[in-house]
């Protein structure tokens, strides 16, 4: 397996763990002045999504972890196996467990990044932004569009999301997937 | 962030900061009667500390500290000394304050204790930086309040267990290491500006005298910003003592496969006639950067 010294570990180094593959958010190097230098290195588990703390000394080697991100994009599920397909028009599957909480930002076609470890999915992540398509909610209350007052609406995924007054069952909505919060409403 | 060193500015504010720093340190010390001396920056010998890449050149070493050609004069008559130059170090990691050639003052006074030059340290620092905190505490007191236990009292083996306890780190380690990154965190947990630890373990003694009834290095250390900024001496001007001290770090050099460094004769021979003084080295260029950069956040 490859390896890398701690001294060329930069923030987005993929690295294997304790047989756990991390993302690196940042490194400091520390040099006590009469001892020997050190890493500090902020790491994301990509498995827990835990971030840790790791000192290694300078010139440590330390395991890369084979992380790869691929553009894909979302072609069906069967409510066990979501369907990719990879820049190559290659198909990839991904189980339940990978897709998550995400699936409820995916329709057919939309893209995404799948991050493969070991050649295995681990995980994916939406767009930023989603537009979809409001199936329930209270009729809208035409003219409020000020009193920032919300209300729950469900949109073609299946996911909730809290919307102003005004939405209606038929509209088209962005949505930020990072925090689940709507944007706006999109005018076809 | 800082997008680029300060080492590396070509500004002339930069520059007209810097210099007003070492006029402040000219001025303190023609005040006190201390003298400036200049000594070589390429030397035929340079420091065996293990942990401290000197750069070799076909003429000799790019000096990277002045302390032994300080302690030459020191031995041949000089009282209070001081000296600002640049000291070269070949650091395997490089960042805003890591720099390979960086300005260092280091200062001597002779028949003054170390807890002396610490108060004239602390003192210094405050006339650069302004109104800035100060804590001072022994090493000892400090590790114990934090720890929640007196590692004095420690073996080597229960200090890594300590160590390892509080800090996730990977690979071997020596009883230095640990002391280093028990120290780096107890630093970083502390709130004052400017932190001094005095009175250090046997195996960070360096040049330092020993005192076997406090079982302590009378050696200080200053924490400015949770940044290393000066280390300081109660010097050690036994020659005997300092040879093998000296062997020591070229044993520990040839356990990590670093050169050798032969033994500097004239160094060792003038310590017989080095008066009871201490000594200290303060990273000015640090401090100054730290300063800039302090004044860019505020």
């Amino acid at each position: 397996m490859a390896s890398i010294s701690s001294n060329d570990v930069k923030s987005g180094t993929k690295l294997l763990i304790d047989k756990d593959p991390y993302h690196v958010i940042s490194v400091e190097g520390v040099k006590p002045g009469k001892g020997q230098a050190f890493n500090r290195i902020k790491i994301r588990n990509l498995k827990t999504n835990r971030v840790v703390d790791k000192t290694f000394k300078s010139g440590d080697s330390i395991e890369l972890a084979d992380v790869q991100e691929l553009d894909v994009s979302f072609l069906y599920d069967d409510g066990d196996t979501w369907h990719f397909m990879d820049p190559n028009y290659e198909q990839i599957e991904a189980s339940k467990e990978v897709v998550g909480e995400n699936a409820k930002w995916l329709v057919e076609e939309s893209t995404c990044t799948l991050l493969l470890w070991d050649g295995q999915p681990l995980f994916i992540t939406p767009e930023n932004f989603v537009e979809l398509t409001v199936t329930e909610c209270e009729p809208g209350v035409r003219g409020d569009t000020v009193s920032g007052a919300m209300k729950v609406a469900v949109v073609e995924t299946g996911a909730e999301v809290k919307v102003p007054l005004f939405v209606d069952r038929g509209d088209k909505l962005k949505i930020d997937t990072r925090n689940g919060e709507y944007v706006s409403r999109v005018k076809d | 962030m800082v997008s680029m060193y300060h080492a590396s500015r070509t500004d002339r504010a930069y520059h007209a900061f810097r210099s007003q720093v070492i006029d402040q340190v000219r001025d303190y010390f023609k005040s006190q009667g201390v003298l400036e001396v200049f000594t070589p920056l390429l030397r035929a010998h340079t420091v065996t500390d293990p942990y401290i890449d000197s750069i070799k050149t076909p003429d000799g070493y790019l000096q990277t500290s002045p302390e032994m050609a300080m302690k030459i004069l020191l031995g041949h008559g000089s009282r209070d000394i001081f000296q600002l130059l640049p000291v070269f170090r070949d650091e395997p990691i490089l960042g805003a304050y890591h720099q390979r050639e960086f300005l260092l003052l280091e200062w001597y006074r002779v028949d003054m204790h170390y807890k002396q030059l610490m108060q004239e340290v602390t003192h210094l620092i405050q006339l650069l930086c302004g109104n800035i905190s100060v804590t001072c505490q022994s090493l000892q007191e400090a590790l114990k309040a934090f720890y929640q236990c007196d590692l004095w009292q420690l073996s080597d083996n229960e200090i890594e267990k300590l160590t390892r306890e509080h800090i996730d780190v990977s690979g071997d380690l020596q009883l230095n290491d640990c002391y280093d990154f028990l120290i780096e965190k107890l630093v970083k947990n502390t709130t004052t500006d400017l932190v001094v630890f005095h009175g250090f373990p046997k195996s960070m003694q360096l040049m330092s005298r020993f005192d076997n009834n406090t079982n302590s290095a009378l050696r200080f250390e200053c924490y400015l910003w949770g940044h290393e900024i000066a280390n300081g001496f109660s010097e050690l001007n036994d020659p005997i003592e300092q040879r093998q001290r000296f062997d020591n770090d070229n044993h520990i050099r040839q356990m990590i496969n670093k050169p050798n460094i032969a033994l500097d004769n004239e160094f060792l021979e003038s310590l017989r006639g080095m008066p009871d003084c201490s000594g200290v080295a303060l990273g000015i260029d640090r401090l100054i950067w730290i300063l800039l950069d302090r004044a860019e956040q505020s």
